[in-house]
């Protein structure tokens, strides 16, 4: 792949041409997306721009949405919903409760309770809800 | 801890109710085959509330299996254990087994191996999931 720069001082834009839309060029839609609409985290009393490419999991906790990266929890000022249309392409809904990066997903493994559980790079675990799993089975492309 | 009891009551609550709807399909099967259950109103009533207990029970301690601490030894000892004891005395209470050594222990014997048994499939169909999902993240 082929990479051109062209200095501009009016234009602020990227152009990507390809055959069809892939992995890389989600990539680079993801980055320019939040760069027009920064990710702010919140943890104590430091305020973060977060990468979204750095965040495992989006999770809600006592009705509040948080951002997992590095095992650290940012809590972050959109709905579940509002976070799965900006990123849809690099994630994905584990539960009612749960929008998981799927670049950032270590393994599955069985629970005692007969779930599915995901675990994220950090070690961080979290249950596939029944309703989701044909989602996620597609998204990693079991048949 | 508090989270933990609430998690409990809520699902118990949630579930409770499939206990009685099952009771009431078990009575309408017996009806239908001709079977005569000598049931009153007293003995619908309790077996009504002891299959909406065992439901809230069965529901409730699900929950064990969320705390990732405890050994899968542990996890089952308490779970199954829990269930066994609701259910027996259930069974007890309603005169759904006689009250001797040997019912009891025919019990016991059938209920650890059907426990057994479904947890094993579900476990290993979840495993076997897992291994197909891993395969394709590699």
């Amino acid at each position: 792949m082929k990479f051109r720069f062209e200095k501009s001082i009016n234009k602020k834009e990227i152009v990507a041409y390809a055959k069809n839309k892939n992995e890389l060029i989600s990539l680079i839609e993801n980055l320019c997306y939040q760069d027009e609409h920064p990710l702010i985290g919140y943890k104590d009393d430091i305020i973060k721009e977060l990468n979204a490419l750095e965040v495992e999991c989006f999770f809600t906790q006592n009705e509040k949405v948080y951002a997992l990266v590095n095992k650290e929890e940012y809590l972050v000022k959109k709905r579940l919903y509002e976070l799965n249309e900006m990123f849809k392409d690099s994630f994905i809904y584990i539960n009612q409760g749960c929008l998981a990066n799927l670049n950032l997903i270590d393994y599955f493994k069985a629970s005692l309770g007969g779930n599915l559980l995901v675990v994220f790079k950090s070690g961080y675990q979290d249950y596939v809800s029944r309703r989701q799993i044909k989602n996620v089975k597609e998204r990693i492309g079991v048949k | 801890m508090k989270k933990r009891i609430k998690k409990f009551c809520l699902r118990g609550l949630l579930f409770g109710g499939i206990g009685p709807l099952i009771y009431g399909i078990v009575m309408l099967i017996l009806y239908f085959c001709n079977v005569d259950t000598l049931s009153n109103g007293l003995m619908i009533f309790k077996g009504i509330l002891s299959t909406y207990l065992i439901g809230f029970i069965c529901a409730g301690t699900s929950i064990v299996w969320e705390e990732e601490k405890l050994g899968i030894g542990f996890a089952i000892l308490i779970h199954g254990s829990i269930l066994y004891l609701s259910y027996l005395m259930m069974y007890l209470v309603n005169n759904w087994i006689p009250k001797n050594p040997i019912s009891v222990l025919i019990f016991s014997v059938v209920f650890i191996l059907t426990y057994l048994i479904i947890w094993l499939i579900i476990y290993l169909t979840e495993k076997n999931r897992a291994k197909k999902l891993n395969n394709h993240l590699k």
